[in-house]
This record gives structure tokens, sequence and C-alpha cells, in this order.
């Protein structure tokens, strides 16, 4: 700078400080002692309204300075102090050398001197600082000329990014981490617009459960209903058109046909999403293949419905019986004493043959009762048991699995304590399951008095001396009174109040059936054991 | 003697009673239980008869009477009533020697034709009985001579054999025959062997 332009610099300061004192009372502080190097920077500050611009620079969120072509601060403005941590007059008038740390002074020079020939200068940075954090800052020098088209120095303006661009990177990462989940799991996450014409994001598992491409659902977004198969697609269409489902989100489960003609069980979740207005402009969810669920549930029903059916049948059968035994007894005395009587009469030779005739007519008709009631009770006959080799242990597994719901809910604990290297059984495994189960669910209602921790369900297998395998099922219940332990097993002896009396019974013809016996007796302190055995699988015929 | 007397154990009043009254109607003497320990607590085995046992009853049931009976040696004819009629349980009776299984209800003609039977056989069993008990006395009275002689006559070997068998002379033999008849209370050879044939097939045989 030469003599006279630093003359007329300071000569322009002394004018502005009387202006500005003469004017503004409230002026800034920073302004009050000048530098001659801060000079070059005034006439761009003034050029606007007095003041106000400077005002504006201040209260700036960003980092303003003015450096003058011999690289030394002119001006900074009060972001620019706070944010190096050091006071304007330790700054002003020093080389930028001393304020910023080496790496970004060197980037400094390099971009400056483009500004200083003129350029618009752009740069993003990473500057460290003094207390050892690293910030982004977004800079931008803008060369600034003097009335002869030199350059006289530039403006920085420098905006710290950090906080936003850590933002963006959380969102990134965010964004990774979803993109990971919804692509590995085997649900199918989906995202579609609020009316639902657009599907906007499809995970990965759709073009696996669905057999279809994502980019198919993308171009014609109702190909999710397209893919139903036609049973299900107007129940579903008219839930989804119902609207009902805007308040908490659906749960509906419908089929699929796929491309190669499998038909697949689809569980799809979904719930809106609320823009601020609380307008719906998206809706998302899960889709998840429950067929193998859906099967499983469905072996688990036909079972119970066997089970039910069989012992709807054994039921009847064995109130067949009792009925037919006790029917039969008075059907018999009545054709004794109708027979006698003939015979009586008879012996006496006085008898009208209209009357004799008419005795052995009801004795005719005792005994056609009599047939009709056989007849029933073979109808009503169970059919035989279909035996196979059954793995007795299986069959326990099996029927305590339809009842570990009502165990759980008992709070019960059940312990399985099943013998290994059992030979197998020669049984109907339905027919066992419904024993086995009809015991277990004896047991649990036994135990309804007892306190909750104490309530213990004890099934067991094992081989008796005899060489039959033996199931027994132990609880911690009321027990047995001795007296009542055979009654236990007749036909509607029942200590329940919803009970019929018929479980036991069925119990033990079913064992009988198989060859085995079923008896009851007192537990080891408390409650009972029931235990029934079956006889061993002889070895297969054709070896 | 006892008359042959139908025993009727069936816990049910009706049957029981209706089932006396037609026994009656044949004169037969009839006595009624109600209750399988009833009868064995009453019944005295010297009585001839048959029982008409009903097989299903609280307690001791039909068939473990059957049993019961059999291990005392009782051979008293049993027809089983049921109203079940198990075929399991039938069979059971049967094998134990059962005459035979009436499922309720029944033609009172065909219990009637079974009771006969059994008190027949019961009576035909009791008459062998009887006559094996006689010989068995009998032959207490003979020396041990006398025996051998009728064990080898018995055995079918002549005269001239059993006399070089037991080095006795062919006269003695001849004179042993006289006084064992006699003892035995028989008319002819005959009869003899007649009887010594059913009791041997009662007896086990002797070694």
């Amino acid at each position: 700078m030469t003599k006279r332009a630093k003359a007329e610099l300071v000569s322009e300061a002394d004018a502005l400080r009387l202006r500005m004192e003469e004017e503004e009372p409230s002026r800034p502080k920073s302004l009050q002692s000048i530098d001659p190097a801060q000079l070059a920077v005034q006439p761009f500050l003034h050029s606007g309204a007095d003041g106000l611009l400077i005002r504006l620079l201040d209260s700036l969120p960003a980092l303003v300075s003015f450096v003058t072509s011999e690289l030394r601060y002119a001006w900074i403005n009060q972001h620019y102090e706070s944010w190096f941590g050091l006071p304007r007059d330790r700054i002003i008038g020093e080389s930028p050398q001393s304020i910023l740390p080496p790496d970004a002074y060197e980037r400094m020079l390099s971009f400056g001197r483009r500004a200083l020939d003129g350029e618009l200068v752009h740069y993003q940075n990473t500057l460290i600082r003094q207390d050892g954090s690293a910030r982004h800052l977004d800079t931008t020098y803008v060369p600034h000329f003097d009335h002869n088209g030199s350059v006289i120095g530039f403006l920085v303006l420098a905006f710290d990014t950090t906080d936003h661009w850590e933002a963006q990177e959380r969102l990134r990462e965010s964004e990774t981490r979803f993109r990971q989940l919804a692509e590995n799991i085997g649900e199918v996450f989906w995202m579609s617009t609020g009316t639902g014409d657009k599907t906007l994001y499809v995970s990965p598992a759709f073009e696996k459960i669905w057999g279809r491409s994502a980019e198919e659902l993308y171009r014609r977004p109702f190909l999710w209903l397209e893919a139903i198969i036609p049973e299900d697609r107007d129940r579903v269409q008219q839930h989804y058109h119902s609207k009902c489902w805007l308040q908490g989100g659906f749960h509906i489960e419908y089929r699929i046909a796929r491309p190669d003609g499998a038909i697949r069980w689809i569980h799809d979740r979904g719930f809106p999403v609320r823009d601020g207005q609380g307008k719906v402009h998206r809706i998302v969810g899960f889709a998840q293949d429950v067929t193998e669920l859906k099967q499983a549930a469905d072996r688990e029903r036909q079972l119970l419905a066997d089970l039910a059916h069989m012992a709807r049948l054994t039921t009847m059968g064995e109130m067949a019986s009792g009925l037919a035994h006790e029917l039969n007894q008075p059907l018999s005395a009545i054709m004794n004493y109708l027979d006698a009587s003939v015979r009586l009469l008879q012996n006496q030779g006085k008898a009208p043959d209209n009357v004799l005739s008419a005795m052995g007519s009801a004795a005719a008709e005792a005994e056609r009762a009599g047939k009709i009631i056989h007849r029933m009770k073979n109808f009503l006959r169970r059919t035989e048991p279909r035996q196979s080799a059954e793995d007795v242990n299986q069959l326990a597994q099996e029927a305590l699995d339809l009842i570990a719901r009502e165990i759980r809910l008992s709070s019960t604990r059940l312990r399985m304590e099943l013998a290994e290297g059992l030979p197998r059984v020669m049984a109907d495994r339905i027919q066992i399951e419904q024993v086995i189960l009809n015991l277990a669910r004896n047991a649990l209602d036994a135990m309804q008095q007892t306190e909750p921790e104490k309530r213990i369900l004890t099934v067991r297998t094992a081989r008796d001396a005899a060489g039959a395998v033996t199931v027994s099922v132990s609880d911690t219940g009321v027990g047995l009174s001795a007296d009542s332990t055979e009654q236990l097993f007749q036909a509607f002896y029942t200590t329940k109040p919803q009970g019929m009396g018929m479980g036991l019974a069925i119990s033990r013809t079913i064992v009988q059936a198989h060859g085995g016996k079923l008896w009851a007796e007192p537990g080891n302190g408390r409650g009972a054991t029931f235990t029934f055995t079956l006889p061993v699988a002889t070895e297969d015929p054709r070896r | 003697m006892n008359s042959a007397t139908v025993f009727v154990v069936d816990d049910d009043a009706a049957v029981r009673k209706s089932l006396s009254l037609l026994v009656q109607s044949v004169q037969l003497p009839v006595e009624t239980y109600e209750t399988a320990q009833a009868f064995l607590d009453a019944y005295d085995p010297s009585r001839p008869g048959c029982l008409v046992l009903d097989l299903r009853m609280p307690g001791v049931s039909g068939l473990e009477l059957q049993q019961r009976l059999a291990s005392q040696n009782v051979h008293l004819p049993v027809i089983f009533i049921s109203a079940h009629g198990d075929l399991p349980t039938a069979v059971a009776a049967m094998r134990a020697g059962a005459l035979d299984f009436l499922e309720k209800p029944f033609r009172s003609q065909v219990l009637l034709d079974r009771i006969h039977q059994a008190l027949e056989r019961d009576a035909r069993r009791r008459e062998v009985d009887q006559r094996r008990a006689e010989t068995a006395e009998l032959l207490t009275t003979l020396t041990s001579l006398e025996r051998a002689v009728l064990d080898l006559m018995a055995a079918g070997k002549p005269y001239k054999t059993i006399a070089r068998e037991l080095g006795i002379s062919y006269k003695a033999v001849e004179g042993r025959r006289a006084r064992i008849m006699k003892k035995m209370k028989v008319d002819n050879l005959s009869e003899l062997l007649q009887r010594m044939l059913s009791y041997q097939l009662a007896e086990p045989a002797i070694v």
C-alpha cells in the first residue's frame, strides 16, 4: 500500500468515525479503534446504508471477514470472533497465518491467491479448532475491487456446515441400516403413497415370496391386489377400500397365486403415516409368508377335530353300551316273568289259550326290544382301533403340545420324564393321544385348588417288569380317596360340575381295546398318578 | 341226599326274582344270591346243582367267582348270563370251562335247556366221583397180594403170567380172584374190570 493510499484511508477512517459519533450513538464497538489495515474494507462496508451492513454482518451466523491483498484481516464479524474464541483486536491487522492451523492456512493461500486474481472462489474445508473438534466449512472468497478495477482484498464468507453434514451422515447411516434390515428380513417391507396408487418401496423378499419382480410392482401398483386369488380378492379389496383401517392400521390374511401356480398364505399388516396436517401421505406395512404356519395350524386343527370326532364316537359307544346294560336287565326280567307265568299257568292246566298266547306275544316283543338295543350297540360300537407301531414318547409329546396353552395358562410346570430306547407299541395314535390328553386335562383340573407354585404335571414313560410300555400322568392335586379309585372308571362318574364322567371310562375302554390296563394310584405325598400299559409291537412279520 | 339246586347269582333284583320264578316253574329248587361273596359264604360243595352267574357284578365278578371255585376244586357247572355281552370276557369264561354264555335278554327256554344240561352234567360227574370214592374204599380192604393180582388182571395179563410174575400157583391166582370179586362187590369179571378202568382213568397213572 502506498503512503498516499494509507493517508487517504486514515483520513477516510477519521471522517467515518466523526460521522458515526455524530449520527450513531450506539455504533458498534468494533469500529472504535480502527487499524489502518481495516480501512481497505471501509468503502465496501459503507457502500450501503450507513452502519446497517455492519450490523447485518455482525448478526449473521456465518464467518465473515475481509482480508486485504497483503493478507491481513481488515475486518471480522462477531461470529468470527466467537467461533475462533479470540477477541477482535487479536485478529484484526494480523495475518491469517497466526490464526489458522497450518494446513488451513495453506488452503487459504492457494484459494486466496485466486481470489486476489479476481476469481470468485468456493471450496469446502475441514478445520481443526483449538479444542480439537473438526468443523466443516463451506467457504466463499469474494474479490473486492477498487475504483481502478484492481483487487484490494477479498471478502471471506464461511458457513459452518458441521451439524448439517453430520445430520446428513447420520441419515445416510440410518438409511443404510434400514435397507440392510429391509433387504435381509424374510418379511416384505413396503411403502406406498397415501392413496396407494404408487409403490414407493418394496424390499427384495417380495420377489422371493410373490415370484414377481419388484420392477413389475413399481410399474403396476395394484399388482399386489391382482396376485390375490379370486376367492380372497373381494374381501381384501372391500376391506382396503372401506378405509376403516385408517385409524389403527390393517391386519389381513389372503392367499396369492404365484406365476408358477403355487399358492401362498400372506399375512399383511399396514398402517397410515400422516403428515403435519394429519393427512395420510404414506402407507407402510409388512407382509409375511405364513403358509407354513397356516399348514401347521391346519394340521393341529385337523388332529383336534379327529380327536373330538373320536371322543364323540367313543362317548356314544360307551353311552350305548351303558344304556344297553341298563335296559337289558329289566327286559331280561320281563321275559323271565312272562315265561315263568306261562309255565305256572300251564302247570295248573287251566289257562285260557288266548291269555297264554298274549303272554307269549309279550315275551316276543320284549325279545324284539332286546334285539333293537343289540343292533344299536353294535352300530355305535367303536371301530377296531387302527393300530400301527408307534413311538410312545412321540405320542405323549404330541398330546401335550395340544394342551401346552392350557398348561401355561394354569401356571403349571410340566415335567416330561421320557425313557429312552423304548420299544414301539401297537397303538391307534389318535386314541392313545386322546387318553393322554384326558389324563393330562384331569390332572390340570385336579390342581385347581393347589397353590400355583406347587402345580406340577409329570408325564413319565417307562417299561414295566412284564416288558410292557407304561405311560403315567401324575399331578399334585386333590388326590384320590381309596374307596373311589375303581368308581372313577365307571361311566357317568364325575367329581367335576361340568364333567360328564365319560373321560376315564372311555380312556379305560380304549386302553383295554389295545390290550393294556389303566389304573389310578395315590400320588407320592399328594395328588394322583394314572398309569396305563401298552403291549410292545411285535417284530415286523415280513422280516 | 340233597336234590339238585339251581344257584342264581345276579346283582339285579328283578333278574334274580324272575329267574327264581322261572326255575320254580319247571319244578326245580332254586336259591338266589345278590353277590358272589354271599354265594361263596353259603355254598357247601357237596350240594349238587348248577350256577347261573351274572358276569359283571360289583365286588367279586362272575369270572372271578368261577376262578375261585375252580381253585377250590369245586366243579359246579356254570352258565354265564350278561347284559353286556362283551366278546373277550365271554371267550375267557368259556375257556375256563363255562357251559354257556347267554346274552341278556335271552329266551327262557334256552336258559332252561342249559340248566337241565348242567344239572345232568353235575349229576354224572358226581356219580363218577361217588363210584371212584367207593372203589377206593373197597380197594383198601384188599391184601397187598390181592391188590397185586387185581392190578395185573386190570392190565389184561393172563392168569398164567400173573402166577409166574407173582411166584404163586395158578390155583392161588384163581382163589384170589374169587375173593377180590367178593371184596369189590362185583358179580362178574367184566364188572370188575369196568370199575377198575373208570377208577384208573380218573386217578393219575400208577408208576
